[in-house]
């Protein structure tokens, strides 16, 4: 009885809670989630701290009691979140993150950080059409959480949302690099099968980005296409630019090793610009003319002029990365030599999700080659620099149960 | 030079076409290449529902008239002014002699070509005239003169076409599999991505498992549809449909209600709201039909399908508003050949494009109405007329 002192006052209110249950559509959570638990706090540039006692009642409930789950809300057990090169360079302290003269902070500290994140759900607010997840259920959540009014969400582009809540950056959605998430009302829940394992579904999110990335470029059949950088997004837009029937899809990477991963993926030439003039290389494949889809993902100012060189005139050139440093071309080819269409990729798009979770039950991705370190929560700092060194791993995960 | 060609007397007659002989295997007199034109000696041909929709009289043509339009063949001679094919070449040939100058060949829409269609309509060639007669005739009243059918006339020993009828294919494939590009390929596959333009991941529906509704499920496969339904009255093609990718194959009956069925299909959708896209494949009014039904609200539904001119398109017209429905026509699948064909025939050699698997069987000039017979029973994919023995 001393564990739980308030125990026979709140037998009572219990009792009116139930009745109050058929009024006010508010669940009762079980009472196996504590009041506190283990995660990662971003309190600052270079300043993610490992934390033993998260108190669920200011982060996950946002000041309101744990019992009080809201009609649409969803708790989940974590069972295992990503670290994406945006965590990475947040951590690092880049200013589209932490802001500068042009732009304002926008990550919010302390928040929990991981927007690629998959888990078990343990309790549903009430709500009919909500019924498509169950306890127990194996879910993940797109990483925006749309606001529904604003000009982006009114015109169906849901994932440009202007306040832009993307869980782990904003603290009314905190993320998933802790044993806990909640999902609010307005998140978008997708039911991952459980012949998909924790370890294959954490690359969800990365491939639906990879898979918008690919959808923005229109792939027809028998295009040539070139995905340029052989990272998590890259290897995504090179499964993924596959489907679509190309006659030729070439990746490119300056590391051999993610060369051989991009053939699993379905690459049928590889090239590395370090050793070959790949710009020469596609030329000499089109007759001339250039590939019909270049889809960058490196994120290097190299990989934009290479691209704008070796693509055909009006060819679709995707633009998916977030940059260090700036870019310098002659826009020229652009429009009067080119007529380009540059179309940029940001998440997912409308249907990222699901099509990426299509492709890990179809095994049409090698997700094994691609998640390649699974840590426990003390190990995130090594983490976020096997992420930001980019040599040993490809996509980093942190496993919240370790 | 004297030519052995399959002459449609007339339309209309009844079946079984093996008594009724619509079709008449003749010695005709061609005449040479124009300036603009070639001489091909056809290899194989294939039968097309289209040709059949000629001898039925639901797709009419002046009669008589050399049929036959999806051929592989190759160039015997050419004209002075042609320099996109050159003698030995093998080419496909295409059921449209697009002319090059006109609005829609400019903008690279050769299919709705004005000239081509007008000349196909008359059942002449590019250049106004027939380069076929006949060597003699028993009556007064018996015509001379036979008509090309689309320009291309290909169920005969030798032809001469536009050099617009022709395109240049690689020598190394296998003549039988090559005589389905010039339609069921173009027409089926382009109908999917030149038409539609499916994202991969769409949803599909196919209905119709023609020479062309097959070639429209493999370019589905091909673009990489993650849900594909089709739908057909014939089991042994919806077995074949399911070993070359389609995810459902769903028996239609001739007795059952159009809303039993469009239901049935919709529940194989997510939520049952309908696929995406939806090809009509069939050429006729009920298919069409069922393929708008099995559409979802905000789908694309696509016809390939070249119904008698008095079938009309009924649907409740409130649904293309409500539903925001968009219905597309597909002819020549949307291709340009001169593009296409050869993309087409590389998927092949790649093995992303199984279309050997649709040829059901070969036959000979002699048995060509017997060949019909079969098409018209809806048993065969592709039957291929083969013109010389002595060639491959």
């Amino acid at each position: 009885m001393e564990r739980f002192p308030r125990l026979e006052r709140e037998n009572l209110r219990i009792v009116i809670v139930v009745v109050e249950v058929a009024w006010c559509d508010m669940a009762t959570v079980d009472k196996t989630i504590p009041d506190h638990f283990r995660g990662i706090l971003c309190r600052g540039v270079k300043n993610y701290t490992v934390e033993e006692e998260i108190a669920a009642k200011d982060t996950l409930f946002e000041g309101r009691e744990k019992e009080q789950l809201l009609p649409g809300e969803v708790l989940i057990r974590v069972t295992r979140c990503g670290i994406c090169a945006g965590d990475a360079k947040c951590w690092s302290g880049a200013p589209m993150f932490w802001g500068d003269e042009t732009r304002k902070p926008y990550v919010e500290t302390p928040v929990i950080p991981g927007h690629e994140f998959v888990g078990e759900v343990i309790a549903l607010g009430d709500k009919e059409d909500k019924s498509t997840v169950k306890v127990g259920d194996q879910v993940t959540a797109e990483q925006i959480v749309a606001c529904g009014n604003c000009l982006y969400c009114r015109k169906g582009l849901r994932w440009l949302c202007a306040p832009h809540d993307i869980f782990g950056y904003h603290r009314c959605v905190h993320g998933g690099m802790g044993q806990y998430m909640r999902f609010p009302e307005k998140s978008i829940i997708y039911n991952i099968p459980k012949k998909i394992s924790p370890s294959e579904a954490v690359y969800v999110e990365p491939l639906s980005c990879g898979v918008h990335g690919a959808q923005r470029g229109r792939i027809e059949l028998g295009d040539t296409v070139v995905v340029s950088g052989c990272g998590p997004i890259g290897l995504g837009m090179v499964a993924a630019a596959k489907l679509a029937g190309p006659s030729r899809l070439i990746a490119l990477d300056c590391m051999d090793s993610r060369l051989d991963i991009a053939r699993e993926c379905g690459a049928d030439i590889v090239l590395n610009p370090l050793k070959t003039n790949v710009v020469k290389d596609i030329q000499e494949l089109t007759d001339g003319y250039g590939c019909d889809v270049y889809l960058e993902a490196t994120g290097n100012p190299k990989s934009v002029e290479q691209g704008l060189y070796m693509i055909r005139k009006n060819g679709r050139f995707v633009e998916f990365s977030v940059f260090k440093d700036k870019t310098a071309v002659d826009w020229t080819i652009i429009g009067d030599t080119k007529e380009l269409d540059i179309l940029g990729a940001h998440c997912s798009g409308d249907n990222g999700y699901k099509v990426a979770i299509d492709m890990i039950l179809r095994r049409q991705i090698p997700v094994e080659r691609i998640v390649t370190h699974e840590l426990s929560l003390d190990n995130i700092i090594q983490g976020i620099q096997y992420v930001n060194e980019g040599k040993e791993s490809i996509k980093v995960a942190i496993d919240p149960t370790k | 030079m004297k030519v052995k060609a399959a002459v449609l007397q007339e339309m209309g007659r009844p079946t079984p076409y093996a008594k009724s002989k619509p079709i008449v295997i003749e010695e005709l007199e061609l005449a040479p290449p124009h300036d603009d034109e070639v001489l091909v000696k056809l290899l194989y041909a294939g039968l097309c529902h289209s040709d059949l929709s000629v001898i039925n009289a639901s797709r009419p043509r002046p009669t008589p008239m050399a049929m036959g339009h999806e051929a592989v063949g190759r160039i015997e001679q050419v004209g002075s002014n042609v320099d996109t094919v050159k003698v030995g070449d093998i080419v496909s040939c295409v059921f449209v002699p697009s002319c090059g100058t006109c609005d829609s060949c400019r903008t690279g829409r050769p299919a709705t070509c004005t000239t081509g269609a007008k000349a196909n309509g008359a059942g002449l060639l590019l250049c106004g005239q027939s380069h076929l007669s006949r060597t003699k005739v028993s009556s007064p009243n018996e015509p001379k003169m036979i008509h090309h059918l689309l320009g291309v006339a290909a169920f005969s020993t030798y032809s001469v076409m536009n050099k617009n009828s022709v395109v240049k294919i690689d020598p190394s494939i296998p003549p039988k599999y090559a005589a389905v590009f010039g339609c069921a390929v173009i027409t089926g596959v382009g109908a999917v991505v030149n038409t539609a333009k499916i994202e991969f991941g769409a949803s599909v529906a196919i209905v119709g498992l023609g020479g062309v509704g097959f070639c429209a499920l493999l370019g589905a496969v091909a673009a990489g549809a993650s849900n594909i339904i089709v739908v057909d009255l014939e089991a042994s093609k919806l077995e074949l449909a399911k070993k070359l990718g389609a995810s459902h194959a769903v028996q239609s009956k001739r007795d059952m209600s159009m809303d039993d069925l469009v239901q049935s299909i919709k529940q194989l959708t997510k939520n049952s709201r309908g696929v995406d896209y939806a090809f009509e494949m069939a050429g006729t009014g009920p298919t069409l039909q069922l393929a708008y039904g099995i559409t979802r609200p905000g789908g694309t539904t696509v016809t390939a399908g070249l119904p008698h001119p008095e079938t009309k398109f009924a649907v409740p017209q409130v649904t293309i508003t409500a539903e925001e429905r968009t219905v597309k026509g597909s002819y020549l699948g949307s291709c340009v050949p001169t593009r296409d064909i050869p993309r087409y025939v590389q998927l092949f050699q790649e093995g992303r494009l199984p279309v050997d698997k649709l040829v059901s069987g070969v036959i000979r000039l002699e048995e060509i109405n017997e060949g019909f017979d079969q098409l018209d029973q809806g048993k065969v994919v592709r039957l291929l007329l083969k013109l010389h023995e002595d060639e491959e």
